[in-house]
């Protein structure tokens, strides 16, 4: 059964706990994590931390950073 | 034996300036019919009676039937009968009416492009019947200069410009199908959803833009900024200090960046090349419609349709050619000799038209776009009297381009140094960079609009030793992309071959004023976005920009003759049949996404902020519903525990800033009121920000 995405209105998408776009956000993270880690040397939590400061960050990224952070889950 | 004809006009000033162009005085009788103005013009033996339009004066409406969709039955009715609120239209339906009786020559003198011609065609037609149009010219002119008015009345074509009126008309019913059908779809499924009635538009030009939108908005939220680091010296040459930039401009790891700046920290670097290119660029091309309006929002920030209005206004005055056109040039015909003796008498011109003259040949700059109906948008030569505000910029910047247009290139030298820094490990290279106008060419015709790049270095020579000064790294993190402003939105449209330089402002102006848009960087709303996404499922045609092209391109072919209308209407028919059937089945599902989305819209935009009294409470716009009057309250003065209140500003639109005042925490608003600038305030009238009012103490 279809459920509503945890942090929007949307529908989730199939097999994924997020909508289309928060669940594309959550990819996006996952693929620039190790950049930031070989820039900055960092970890995934404070990666979180960072990506949802800056204000060049869209929004579906920062609240998926901040859910991920809230869930205490460790994705990297 | 006296003849008197009929000369049709598009609109009350053009049609005054045509009357007087073409009376033998100069000085037509004029009348007042109905509140209408119509002119009698003598020219040798014959009468001119001239009349205008009002724009449209006819337009489709369905045929019989309810407020429904599938409608594909119209029929062309007088436009006060499709819209109320064209009613002034039908005066000027009444006064032609009775201005042409007796006429037995018809003349069309309304602006040269599509809607022009269908103007005229939709007034003989209807107004004084099928055979009219046997005996009906078409002048043809880019300006209301007497010269140009007078040439188009002796050059006149025999007949109508029929294959432009078919192509118009095709394009009103195939907008007027999509348009009527897709609104009534998507107001009717959040009619049915929620009891609530919005005007929801949608077309096909519409779908696509709104969709380009929303995709970049896709982009921007979805973007993750990258850490990435640059390195920037400074270096002094006879005692004027020069900015380094490192020869790699991104470096992707910070201790690579620290690095590279403690090993080259206090050394000196040397020089070891210098190049120097010499650049010439080119003249702008003068304008057409989507150049100016790019240009005047790059420069002013003035909307497209700001700049239009403008343009037109000035078109009307003579003192511009024809501002609806594609070309970017400016054809042998045209007197530019006569035009910059014309603008010569204008102040501020005469010292640039006087070098412009003193050329023995004047051949402005030609860009690649080109406009079978007119030239590229340039003065008149006829010099305005006092103009003031959008329109004393808009006519500036149209001088002042066309004086450019006409300028030689502009030479500019390059110069590049390689700097040398020799690290402990490795050689680290740096750049010095440095430019120098040496012949001024165009730009000096175009100034102000121009910006001064140039920065001039002293003589370089290779060996020279120069010290490394200011040595950093900076972070820095990749931005998402810019959101549209109405300007970049119109050139990706055009790009894109959607829509007409005719209709491109007004489909911009629906997006803002449905509210699928907000703000000058044209951000997509909860509305906008749930409007596409449901597009998107149900009728992805509607979002296509292949299907829009598609037309666009059949409307091409019907100019030349290769298609017929009655095809074009066929194939829209198809295409709205098998969309709306899709729309039909999900009706209830689609009008409940978008009722969510109204809601979210109307929260948002009401949603001022945190109470700043009792710290949990929000502050929203409030509207008495005995007197109409707006004010900001407290969500807890329901629960009986905040009676914080505010009075607001009973004019104009209020937008929240999600800002809150740094002297008092009251929220701070954004009020956009009609013809003046918008501004900001702090909500609390006591907040001691608004104290002393002079800076004087």
């Amino acid at each position: 059964m279809s459920r509503c995405c945890p942090l929007c209105w949307r529908l989730n998408e199939e097999g994924s706990e997020y909508c289309r776009y928060h669940s594309d956000a959550r990819q996006s993270l996952h693929k620039a994590f190790s950049l930031w880690r070989d820039a900055l040397e960092i970890g995934w939590e404070d990666y979180l931390v960072a990506v949802s400061a800056r204000q060049e960050s869209g929004r579906w990224v920062c609240e998926v950073a901040h859910h991920l952070l809230e869930k205490g889950k460790n994705g990297a | 034996m006296k003849e008197r004809t009929l000369v049709v006009c598009e609109k009350p000033t053009a049609a005054r300036r045509i009357a007087h162009a073409l009376d033998d005085r100069g000085a037509p009788e004029t009348y007042d019919e109905g509140g209408v103005p119509i002119f009698i013009a003598k020219r040798a033996e014959d009468e001119l009676v001239v009349v205008s339009a009002l724009g449209h004066l006819f337009s489709i409406a369905q045929d019989g039937g309810k407020w429904t969709y599938p409608v594909y039955d119209y029929s062309w009715v007088p436009a006060h009968e499709a819209d109320k609120r064209q009613a002034r239209t039908k005066r000027f339906i009444q006064a032609i009416e009775r201005a042409s009786e007796g006429t037995t020559r018809y003349v069309s003198a309304c602006d040269l492009d599509m809607e022009g011609s269908l103007i005229a065609y939709m007034v003989l037609l209807n107004v004084c019947g099928e055979d009219s149009l046997d005996e009906a010219k078409r002048m043809r002119y880019s300006t209301l200069t007497e010269r140009d008015l007078v040439k188009a009345w002796n050059e006149m074509a025999p007949n109508l410009d029929y294959p432009q009126i078919e192509a118009g008309r095709t394009r009103h019913e195939v907008d007027w199908l999509f348009g009527i059908n897709l609104t009534r779809a998507l107001s009717l499924s959040l009619k049915n959803a929620s009891g609530t009635f919005k005007t929801l538009s949608i077309g096909r030009v519409q779908g696509p833009t709104l969709n380009f939108v929303k995709e970049r908005e896709v982009e921007i939220q979805g973007h993750v900024p990258i850490p990435f680091w640059v390195i920037k010296a400074e270096t002094t040459i006879e005692g004027g200090r020069i900015p380094l930039d490192y020869a790699k401009a991104r470096i992707d790891k910070k201790s690579e960046a620290r690095d590279i700046v403690s090993a080259c920290r206090g050394k000196e670097g040397v020089i070891s090349t210098v190049s120097t290119r010499r650049v010439e660029q080119s003249p702008p091309t003068p304008f057409n419609l989507g150049d100016l309006q790019r240009e005047a929002y790059s420069k002013f920030r003035y909307n497209p349709r700001t700049t239009l209005n403008a343009a037109e206004r000035l078109y009307l005055g003579a003192y511009i050619s024809y501002p609806r056109t594609s070309s970017q040039r400016i054809p042998p015909s045209i007197d530019v000799r006569g035009i910059l003796e014309g603008l010569r008498r204008r102040k501020g011109y005469a010292r640039l038209v006087t070098s412009l003259l003193k050329e023995s040949k004047l051949t402005p700059v030609q860009g690649a776009k080109d406009d079978p109906a007119h030239p590229a948008i340039h003065p008149t030569g006829a010099v305005p009297g006092k103009l003031t505000g959008v329109d004393a910029r808009i006519y500036d910047l149209v001088c002042r381009r066309f004086m450019a247009s006409l300028g030689g290139p502009a030479v500019r030298d390059n110069v590049s140094a390689k700097v040398i820094v020799d690290g402990e490990d490795e050689v680290h290279a740096f750049f010095l960079k440095g430019a120098k106008l040496v012949e001024e060419g165009w730009i000096k015709f175009y100034q102000p609009y121009v910006k001064e790049k140039d920065f001039e270095i002293p003589r370089l020579s290779e060996g020279q030793r120069v010290p490394i000064a200011k040595l950093r790294y900076l972070e820095r993190y990749t931005k998402p992309p810019a959101r549209f402003n109405p300007g970049s939105l119109l050139r990706l449209m055009e790009e894109e071959g959607l829509g007409t330089k005719a209709t491109r402002t007004d489909i911009v102006d629906t997006l803002f004023k449905r509210g699928y848009v907000k703000d000058s960087a044209t951000e997509i709303t909860d509305l906008g976005f749930t409007i596409v996404e449901n597009l998107e499922r149900y009728a992805p045609d509607i979002l296509s920009v292949e299907m829009t092209r598609s037309l666009e391109g059949d409307m091409g072919r019907i100019q030349s003759g290769e298609f017929s209308r009655e095809d074009a209407i066929e194939k829209t028919v198809e295409v709205l049949e098998s969309t709306l059937s899709g729309f039909k089945a999900h009706e209830a599902s689609i009008g409940s996404e978008i009722s969510g989305a109204v809601t979210r819209e109307e929260e948002r935009s009401s949603y001022l902020g945190r109470c700043p009294r009792c710290g949990d409470g929000h502050l929203r716009i409030i509207v008495n519903k005995k007197t109409g009057k707006r004010f900001a309250g407290c969500s807890n003065y329901f629960k009986g525990t905040c009676t914080t209140s505010y009075p607001l500003p009973q004019r104009g639109r209020i937008n929240p800033t999600g800002r809150a005042c740094g002297e008092c925490g009251a929220p701070i608003i954004r009020v956009t009121s009609k013809g003046r600038r918008p501004w900001e305030l702090c909500i609390d009238i006591n907040c001691p920000s608004k104290r002393g009012g002079s800076n004087d103490e």
